[in-house]
């Protein structure tokens, strides 16, 4: 069980409880004016938390102990009640997905709308629309002021379309609480220009924990042809020049499954992380 | 390479960020984000900061210095104390 799991899921994956993407329990948590307060902020917040991390990036202690205070922030348990405010990254945890976790969360919502990317705008300047916010998530979205922004509510045919062809694009998968427990942030992301995925990555500050899956190459059934490489985002994939075989970095891994996905020879596998004891409290 | 350079940002020569934005098109370390400090619900904004926010991951490449076509953006290399 990852950490979400533990907290918020009860015996199953934290984004497999129905009403951890309904609306109506949301509303009731209290949680709309989260919501609203998130859209709103989160650029100014994102720019001010991170500057103040790049800082501290450059003094090892310090950067040390603001890892560990935001990482109790995101995972705390939240005060379930009429009154939760924003404070970002308050509750925001979030998890890499497979594409077909992601598939079973939209259709458990039933109401996904779609955006633009607000990371992608406010880092790169660029409109992309590649983020699927389920529910309240998507009903109070806000977006970046741009001239063309739009919110659409699309059907679960168009979510589902729109998610694989992310997949051949070779997006990372990815889903937020908003806040935890809820599971109605869907993203498909792309490093450097995720605001989620560079603190991770780069910086070591664990907004997004990896997915429940490990990828392996079954070396008997790879035959070098060197597809899976550009997939990974995380540089787990090396080509292995003596054995023309492709190798995985299991640590390095996020368990996004885009490599697997992409396999002609169906030579990578995804092994459950809890069946691997050096791995299982690896997040 | 990182945590070599501090990067200004100067709003008086910035002509209006959201509307260039050349400076975030081209960083290939995403260290730029734009932000509009004031905003409220329904109004267009309008103030706009572009904060060198992962000036930790500058890699010194002068992109942004090109471009620029206002000379907005300043790199100063940092003196390392060894
Ligand atoms: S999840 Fe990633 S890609 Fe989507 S808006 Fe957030 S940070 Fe951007
Ligand atoms: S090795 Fe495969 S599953 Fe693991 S992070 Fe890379 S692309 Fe994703
Ligand atoms: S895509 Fe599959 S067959 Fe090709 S190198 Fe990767 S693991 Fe081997
Ligand atoms: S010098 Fe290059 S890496 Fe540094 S901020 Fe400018 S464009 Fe980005
Ligand atoms: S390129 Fe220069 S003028 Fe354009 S937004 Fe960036 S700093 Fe401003």
């Amino acid at each position: 069980m990852c950490k979400i799991c533990t907290m918020h899921g009860g015996g199953k994956k934290w984004f497999e409880v129905k009403r951890h993407v309904e609306v109506k329990y949301a509303k009731e948590m209290g949680f709309e004016p989260w919501e609203k307060d998130h859209w709103h902020y989160v650029h100014q917040q994102y720019a001010q938390l991170a500057a103040q991390a790049g800082d501290a990036m450059a003094d090892p202690a310090l950067a040390e102990n603001i890892r560990k205070l935001l990482t109790d922030m995101i995972f705390q348990i939240h005060p379930l009640t009429k009154d939760v405010t924003f404070t970002f990254p308050q509750g925001h945890g979030a998890q890499v997905l497979t594409r077909q976790e992601l598939e079973g969360v939209i259709k458990l919502s039933g109401e996904p709308y779609l955006v633009e990317c607000l990371c992608r705008k406010m880092i790169n300047n660029a409109s992309d629309r590649c983020c699927i916010p389920l529910g309240l998530h998507g009903e109070t979205a806000e977006m970046f002021p741009s001239k063309n922004e739009k919110v659409e509510r699309i059907s679960v045919d168009e979510a589902i379309a729109l998610t694989r062809q992310f997949n051949k694009d070779g997006r990372v998968h990815t889903l937020a609480g908003t806040p935890l427990p809820m599971a109605m942030a869907v993203c498909n992301c792309e490093l450097p220009f995720c605001i989620a995925l560079r603190p991770r990555v780069d910086m070591g500050f664990k907004y997004i924990i990896r997915s429940h899956w490990v990828a392996k190459v079954d070396v008997d059934k790879c035959s070098g042809c060197q597809e899976c490489l550009s997939r990974c985002q995380f540089g787990a994939i090396q080509f292995q020049n003596s054995t023309e075989r492709a190798i995985i970095d299991m640590w390095k891994c996020y368990g996004c499954g885009l490599c697997a996905e992409t396999c002609p020879e169906k030579a990578i596998e995804l092994l459950d992380r809890e069946s691997l004891p050096a791995l299982k409290d690896w997040w | 390479m990182k945590n070599h350079y501090n990067i200004e940002w100067r709003k008086e020569k910035c002509i209006n960020a959201f509307d260039c934005g050349k400076c975030l098109e081209v960083c290939p370390e995403a260290v730029f984000a734009i932000y509009a400090p004031n905003r409220e619900e329904g109004i267009p904004p309008t103030e706009y900061i572009i904060s060198p926010a992962m000036q930790y991951f500058c890699n010194g490449c002068g992109a942004c210095l090109d471009v620029c076509p206002k000379d907005a953006i300043k790199l100063t290399p940092k003196v390392k104390a060894e």
